[in-house]
């Protein structure tokens, strides 16, 4: 399938080689990439043994396309015209510049051509057009992929004249959307450094793993509450600032004939920032990103990076009062550092903060009361005791990526000293957990809980805290014991997890039930945290003294 | 004396901080250079400007007569480098990655092949030519560079620490296959931090610290300045570092402190 993409790429030599393009060199860049490209899914998409399939290209192809069905339903079910044409571009936009951002910085920054390509005799013209062409490839495929269901239906519902508007719109979506990223891109890198970029890239990768499960969980709930027969749309200033509604108002123009002011604003908005932006981008800020992009490997490395001493010293005194002096205190320590610092490991845990408010605002507009009446009788329900709940999931993804580390190989400390309960290891790594992720997490649901539950749900919220840590204590102790950091990513083994699976859910269903039932009676649940104190330091001191033939290795 | 095939006049390069200052150096055609220093000293940045990597830099570079600024594209086109890191796309098998790099040179798929394979047999990674390069050692790695760094007959060879993670018996052959390369007429420009490979092997040896060139002659020169007996002694005289002997005994004192 490579070479099915190369052929089509053969047909545009021409083009390249009048832009001064070395058309030999930049295939076999391409080739090179994409055949790289397509090694990489395959481990991560698949188990080891296999063998690599020649349709890759298709495959992908066909993922996305499912992922398109999601927006063609949209586009087929909403009568609202421009309201479902304003959606589907928004989706497609920020699919791409979130493709852009998180698969693509790792290409645009890398610094391996700088070792690999850059000494060999390749102009950097060629070079950089063939990472963009790199670049058009992918995103051209998941674009195709996203829209191929939703250009059946445009083609249904509004004939072939406005599908060919249609995706002539898409295209320059593509364009709009590379222009922005781009431009965004220049904008930070000339205002920080390499390391600074790179954290700002992993934020968007967390908030893109959010976004996406929001998206599928809120967006159909809450066009299912939006009363979209008698919706009317009337363009309003800020909507000259969002690029999906020129491209979604230039269509109505076309598709209703409609040629006003705003509308003739829109459409000219559509049409011309895409090809000033791509004149732009090839004038002015290739130049200067090709420069900066050659200096990243060499100039920065150099660059240490200091950490602010006193954030550490709030840390040192938390780690005074809750662990014993020695290897519990040196664990915890480490492994709170490292939660603030290792990207791979925030990106894998972070999310979880934002997944408690999706799934809270999922379960908010569960019943189908509006959603004014909803917020009005929240107070009187015991609605917060699910926030407080939800708010779990921070520690238990945390607990199931904590094993995992890029530096595993770094754990050989562990097996070097001498070490004769590595429990203390354990115990300080969920103590880790619990301080340094599980509990800003929760002091913003308490704010959020006793602003609208007032000060009655104080007690809730204090029982809740001892019985989240307590249910870390029971998963920690009944999961698999396994030292941090000290297990490569990629060779997960899930077998057995699936009767403590269940296990766990009943005990923190069980939990969860209790505080439910005792709520329900004043002061009771006060009167039941030093039962819950008594469980938490006796399960404590038992998952402490963890023995070596415990562990899971 | 021939026409020198490297010159630099006042070379100098400012990140932040100054990394290189007013180097000045001179390379006849078929000299081996060891160019030696301390970590951070401007050894690779020396080279990476050579080699094009660096394109903005002060004064003044030529390599085989043509000037670094203007002909960088024809320079590249007739030296090889091998970089410090080993850095290759290792999700691909050695021999993919050599056509890849013989074709970034447009050379002959066929001819590449055929010496890609010849090449990798000699360095008894025969075995591994359709092997992922993911489960290679560093010493695999660093044998499948030098191949990429020399498999279009380069008439200067830039070596960035070429040696590391080879074992002993590869550090013989790369020295004999340097030796001979310079038989053959070739301009070898050599940084390493193995001292007595860098003194068996150059004609001239180069010493930078800090980015300033502070020592250029044979070993037999330099050493009649210093009368140190060896390279690594002439070496940590010359970089300003003579307290090791109290320096190790500070160590192990601190380690025995109470």
């Amino acid at each position: 399938m490579e070479n099915f993409v190369l052929k089509i790429l053969d047909m545009f030599q021409g083009l390249f080689r009048l832009i001064g393009v070395n058309y030999k060199q930049l295939r076999a860049i391409v080739a090179i990439k994409l055949m790289m490209d397509n090694r990489r899914q395959i481990i991560a998409y698949q188990s080891k043994g296999k063998k690599e399939p020649g349709t890759a290209f298709l495959t992908t192809l066909l993922i996305y396309s499912l992922f398109g069905l999601f927006i063609a339903f949209v586009l087929y079910a909403l009568p609202s015209f421009i309201l479902s044409m304003i959606m589907f571009f928004s989706y497609i936009m920020v699919m791409i510049a979130m493709t852009l951002i998180t698969d693509f910085s790792s290409i645009l920054l890398d610094t391996s051509d700088n070792t690999i390509i850059l000494p060999r005799p390749v102009d950097s013209r060629t070079l950089f057009a063939a990472r963009l062409t790199h670049i058009m490839l992918y995103l051209g495929q998941l674009t195709l992929g996203l829209s191929l269901a939703s250009i059946i239906v445009v083609v249904f519902k509004y004939g072939l004249f406005f599908t060919l508007c249609f995706s002539l719109g898409i295209l320059l979506a593509i364009a709009t959307t590379i222009f922005l990223t781009n431009g965004m891109y220049l904008v930070i890198m000339q205002f920080s450094s390499e390391e600074k970029l790179k954290n700002i890239i992993n934020y968007f990768q967390i908030a893109m793993a959010v976004l996406v499960v929001g998206g599928y969980q809120i967006v159909p709930r809450m066009i299912s509450r939006l009363d979209v027969a008698n919706y009317t749309f009337e363009i309003q200033w800020w909507h000259y600032g969002l690029p999906p509604v020129w491209i979604a108002g230039s269509l109505e123009a076309i598709q209703e004939n409609t040629f006003d002011l705003p509308h003739i604003t829109l459409l000219t908005l559509a049409l011309v920032i895409p090809v000033l932006g791509v004149y732009l981008v090839n004038q002015y800020l290739t130049p200067v990103f090709n420069k900066k992009l050659g200096s990243l490997g060499s100039s920065t490395e150099k660059r240490e990076i200091r950490t602010k001493s006193e954030k550490s010293r709030v840390m040192v005194s938390i780690s005074k009062w809750i662990t014993t002096a020695g290897i519990e205190r040196g664990a915890f320590e480490v492994v709170y550092k490292i939660l603030g610092r290792d990207r791979k490991i925030k990106l894998k845990i972070y999310p979880a903060f934002g997944y408690i408010f999706v799934f809270g605002i999922v379960f908010l507009i569960q019943n189908k009361q509006d959603l004014v009446t909803t917020f009005r009788e929240l107070p009187t329900t015991h609605y917060h005791l699910m926030l407080i709940y939800l708010t779990f999931m921070i520690l238990q993804v945390a607990l199931h990526e904590i094993p995992y580390s890029d530096d595993y190989k770094a754990s050989w400390i562990y097996f070097s000293a001498p070490l004769n309960r590595p429990g203390e290891i354990l115990s300080g790594t969920i103590k880790a957990i619990f301080i340094r992720l599980f509990i800003p997490g929760y002091i913003l649901i308490s704010a959020i809980v006793l602003l609208i539950w007032g000060v009655s749900a104080a007690d809730d919220l204090l029982f809740g805290l001892f019985n989240n840590f307590l249910m870390l204590l029971i998963i920690a102790a009944i999961g698999k014991r396994q030292l941090p950091l000290s297990l490569a990513a990629n060779i997960r083994n899930q077998s057995g997890n699936i009767a403590r699976g269940i296990l766990m859910v009943i005990l923190i269903g069980t939990l969860g039930l209790l505080h439910y039932l005792l709520a329900r009676i004043d002061f009771i649940l006060i009167g039941a945290i030093p039962i819950q104190l008594i469980a938490i330091f006796l399960l404590h001191a038992h998952y402490k003294k963890t023995t070596w033939h415990q562990l899971t290795l | 004396m021939s026409a020198p095939v490297i010159t630099t006049r006042n070379l100098s390069k400012t990140y932040t901080e100054r990394v290189l200052n007013n180097i000045n150096l001179d390379v006849q055609p078929g000299e081996i250079i060891g160019y030696i220093g301390p970590n951070g000293a401007g050894k690779s940045t020396t080279i990476k400007i050579l080699t094009g990597i660096i394109p903005d830099f002060d004064g003044d570079a030529t390599v085989l007569g043509l000037d670094v600024r203007k002909d960088i594209l024809e320079i590249k086109r007739q030296i090889g480098y091998i970089p410090e890191n080993a850095a290759l796309y290792d999700t691909l098998t050695p021999l993919e990655y050599l056509q890849f790099i013989g074709q970034l040179y447009n050379l002959d798929s066929t001819q590449i092949e055929r010496k890609a394979k010849e090449l990798l047999q000699l360095f008894e990674l025969g075995n591994y030519t359709d092997s992922r390069m993911t489960t290679f050692s560093k010493g695999m790695r660093q044998k499948v560079l030098l191949i990429a760094g020399m498999i279009h007959n380069p008439a200067i060879l830039f070596l960035d620490e070429p040696l590391s993670g080879l074992d002993a018996n590869a550090v013989i052959l790369v020295k004999e296959i340097l030796a001979q390369l310079k038989l053959s007429g070739k301009t070898i420009f050599y940084s390493s931090h193995i001292m007595d490979v860098v003194e068996k092997i150059s004609d001239r040896i180069m010493v930078i610290n800090k980015g300033e060139m502070i020592a250029n002659g044979t070993f037999q020169e330099l050493n009649a300045q210093a009368h140190s007996g060896s390279l690594e002694k002439l070496f940590t005289e010359l970089t300003g570092n003579t307290e090791h002997q109290s320096t190790a005994g500070q160590f192990i004192n601190i380690l025995e402190s109470k």
